[in-house]
């Protein structure tokens, strides 16, 4: 039993340990930086107690990402009100938004860092596991416990109300620096 | 393929999940389109964006450690936590008042020499059990070596006599 444990703990070490900061960077997402320690851990642990189970040769790190997410499902998720997003938003094409030439690079990615956490949890799934982890819906499907029709669908919301949230952004930062160029000029 | 189904597709295609003909079909859209072109693009800098961002934030070392510690056995981690708290105790730097130090000092001189006169000291052996220790002269019966053959030499030889 002590080999075979010892076995599965070195199996452990190479395979699961090295995707720690891959699952680390979504539970932050997730959450806060001061929970998502908390939420990898346990996911870890979830991951060893059923570690047997898992398949050598298959993808571990989507393994680990459906383990986060049930573990985020389970315990972790936010009790709250999300205002839900209207459909007719989303239906037809969406009209073309100028905003990357609004911000500078740092600007930007401030921005994109707050839009992304105004983002609907769901949407942000989608769009972590496929933009970030970059796994293909079929995985991303497998991790969210969906069909790949919904995947598709969230990933389709997520960016536009991503791309609406930046140009919000940007209008706002736009009205932001009219004011102070009014302000500082020279009165009279 | 015309803008319309391009840009339903958009999300597909940037993800490369696009069926062959599909993508052929959207390259060459895109070839002729400017405006889908855009939003190709714009869509492709979201991802690049969404993605350093998210990239940004590493995770605690000592994260690391209690990950590595779920599957170490608890035996293990009991020892290393012990080895650990033994090398910090022996490296940890105590500072004792004066005065306690010199009475530490004394108490472990006093002993020292204690120990040292007690070794020196002529050690008794010890006597069998129900056996009184006397003097040969006085032992009844008893001979003196000394006054036997100048105490140079003697010769001690065990006979068995025979019963009459």
């Amino acid at each position: 039993v002590r080999l075979h444990w010892g076995r599965l703990a070195k199996r452990f070490e190479l395979t699961a340990v090295p995707y720690l900061t891959d699952v680390y960077r979504v539970a932050r997402q997730m959450s806060d930086e001061s929970r998502a320690p908390d939420l990898v851990q346990e996911t870890y642990l979830r991951a060893w107690k059923y570690f047997d189970t898992f398949e050598p040769g298959t993808n571990c790190r989507a393994w680990l990402l459906r383990i986060l997410h049930n573990v985020w499902t389970d315990q972790w998720r936010q009790v709250r009100l999300e205002i839900p997003l209207n459909d007719s938003e989303f239906s037809g094409i969406e009209p073309y938004y100028s905003w990357e030439d609004e911000f500078l690079r740092e600007e930007f990615s401030q921005a994109v860092e707050r839009a992304l956490s105004q983002l609907p949890e769901m949407y942000r799934w989608a769009v972590l596991l496929t933009d970030v982890e970059e796994l293909s819906y079929q995985e991303a499907a497998l991790v969210m416990n969906c069909p790949i029709g919904t995947v598709m669908s969230r990933i389709n919301r997520g960016r536009r109300a991503l791309a609406r949230l930046l140009r919000a952004e940007g209008e706002n930062r736009v009205d932001e620096i009219n004011c102070l160029v009014i302000k500082s000029q020279p009165e009279g | 393929m015309d803008c319309k189904e391009f840009r339903e597709e958009l999300d597909q295609y940037v993800d490369g999940e696009l069926p062959a003909d599909t993508l052929l079909a959207g390259r060459s859209h895109l070839k002729g389109c400017i405006a889908c072109g855009r939003f190709e693009r714009q869509r492709l800098l979201l991802r690049s964006s969404v993605k350093r961002v998210v990239n940004e934030p590493l995770p605690p070392p000592e994260l690391l450690d209690k990950v590595r510690a779920i599957a170490t056995p608890a035996w293990r981690r009991w020892f290393t936590s012990l080895s650990k708290g033994a090398k910090a105790i022996w490296h940890q730097k105590v500072a004792i008042p004066m005065p306690a130090f010199a009475l530490f000092f004394i108490a472990i001189a006093t002993f020292g020499i204690w120990v040292v006169s007690k070794r020196t000291a002529p050690i008794p052996s010890p006597a069998p059990l129900g056996l009184k220790t006397v003097t040969p002269a006085r032992a009844p019966g008893g001979l003196d070596l000394t006054q036997f053959d100048r105490g140079e030499r003697a010769v001690i030889q065990k006979v068995r006599l025979r019963n009459p």
